[in-house]
């Protein structure tokens, strides 16, 4: 991981409803996410959109599907357009998950978990070095929020994040909100996740609201942050070397100034802590 | 476990309901299908049923979530027939690619087209139209097509212009329509819905 990363501040993932309230509200939002998937094959206009934004933000290039888990290794066609996008952006760095999202030809349509064993970490770091030829900007890497338990794990969920990471040099987009997630629903304690985590490869970090459903705790990304996810975010931010922090929000997506509250919270972490000014 | 051979089981178990159906009574069964060895059919069976209906009933709700906002004006006008279709529509897994949501969108209102062929009742004909009409708009969107152009078997106009004010539009007349969309540069579309008075198709 390079160390020379820039320190970007506060940002937020970009959805179409807050375009023009962004360019309002400039001052406020000191990088953008982008996800890149909506911008592979895309028509001119939603082209166009990036090159504005491009124009007036930092971005930052968020994948969701090249699946780097997938033992048969990545898609070479949505490498290619994906290699396109980031090395055009030229952004700081880009993020993917730690999960896989196809295997055997079969579409999940959604982030799912790998077996926790040294075989899927090794298929892992396998992949991320075929896309690093690819891909020049630095790569980070995101826990995701995980339901099935596949059964033959050889570690924890911490111990297997830090042997990705320690093993294909990647640094890590560590989501607060997702930690939580999975304590909540498995029952363990996030914040000695802490203790395991190289926390000096933390690069960005993530957070949001999620809901209750069926009592399980959902990542929708469609509410406040609860006072949980602040408090493993400061946390966090007291010992890792934090570049940016990002609130994801997907659903009741209300004004952008019903979210800078929000982003105010964050940044002033990051200033209790000296992260940035 | 042979990873690939795990994961690809995993992917199936997720998205095909008739599969895990299987997994649920017949481990073995499956697992011999699958190829997998004794240890293999072990783990097979260790995952948790309610973990992974739970999984799956999730990515169903996710698939239904974007064909709501693709296709507004029919979910609001089915309000939760929507979803009860759907469901029944997403027993097949999603389609591959960076296009998928919009592709199963589209296959959803075909879906909706084939339910009203069938004598279904629980999707007005005319819904049916108008989820054509919505699809036609998805189809423009993505920028591939410069000029579209479909036929209703009502007349879209008046339910289309209730449909923002009013979660139950008045069932239209039954007389042809006819929609044709042209796109021009900068993104912007002319767009004609008008009665065919004659038959000349
Ligand atoms: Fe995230």
């Amino acid at each position: 991981m390079d160390k020379a990363l820039p320190s970007l501040g506060v940002g937020i993932g970009y959805r179409e409803p807050i375009l023009s309230e962004l360019f309002l509200r400039r001052g406020s939002v000191d990088f953008l996410e982008i996800v890149a998937d909506h911008y592979l094959d895309a028509p001119r206009e939603k082209m166009k959109e990036l090159e504005l934004l491009s124009e007036n933000f930092i971005l930052v290039p968020h994948a969701i599907n090249l699946s780097l888990g997938t033992a048969e290794g990545v898609d070479e066609d949505y490498l290619g357009k994906l290699a396109a996008l980031v090395n055009w952006l030229d952004p700081p760095w880009w993020s993917e998950h730690i999960a896989f999202t196809r295997a055997g030809g079969v579409e999940i349509g959604h982030l799912s978990p790998l077996p926790r064993t040294r075989q899927a970490g090794d298929v892992f770091s396998r992949n991320v070095e075929r896309v690093s030829e690819r891909i020049h900007p630095p790569l980070i890497l995101e826990n995701i929020t995980w339901l099935v338990d596949i059964p033959g794990a050889e570690m924890s969920e911490a111990q297997f994040v830090a042997s990705v990471a320690d093993q294909t040099g990647c640094g890590l987009l560590l989501d607060v909100t997702n930690m939580y997630t999975n304590a909540v629903n498995h029952g363990f304690d996030a914040s000695a996740m802490l203790e395991v985590l190289p926390m000096d490869r933390v690069v960005q970090l993530h957070f949001a609201g999620g809901h209750t459903q069926e009592g399980v705790l959902i990542d929708s990304h469609g509410y406040a942050t609860p006072d949980e996810v602040w408090d493993l975010m400061g946390s966090v931010v007291a010992r890792a070397p934090v570049k940016g922090i990002l609130l994801e929000r997907d659903e009741n997506i209300p004004p952008l100034d019903a979210l800078l509250p929000e982003l105010e919270q964050a940044r002033e972490i990051g200033r209790r802590y000296r992260r940035w000014d | 476990m042979g990873l690939s051979r795990l994961q690809g089981v995993l992917a199936q178990l997720y998205v095909d309901a008739e599969l895990r159906e299987r997994w649920h009574t017949d481990v073995v069964g499956l697992a011999k299908d699958f190829g997998l060895t004794a240890e293999e059919t072990e783990q097979l069976a260790a995952l948790s049923a309610w973990q992974v209906d739970f999984f799956a009933k999730s990515l169903k709700n996710k698939r239904l979530g974007q064909a709501r906002k693709l296709l507004p004006s029919t979910a609001k006008v089915l309000g939760r027939s929507f979803a009860r279709e759907f469901f029944a529509y997403a027993e097949r897994p999603i389609p591959e690619g960076i296009d998928k949501h919009r592709l199963d969108t589209l296959r959803f209102v075909d879906f909706l087209g084939r339910r009203v062929n069938e004598g279904n009742d629980a999707v007005p004909a005319w819904v049916a139209d108008l989820a054509r009409y919505e699809a036609a708009w998805l189809e423009l969107r993505k920028g591939r097509s410069v000029f579209e152009m479909r036929m209703f078997r009502y007349d879209l106009r008046k339910p289309l212009n209730e449909v923002g004010v009013t979660q139950d539009p008045s069932v239209p007349l039954r007389r042809r329509s006819m929609a044709f969309w042209i796109c021009l540069p900068r993104g912007r579309v002319v767009h004609w819905l008008f009665p065919v008075q004659y038959t000349f198709f």
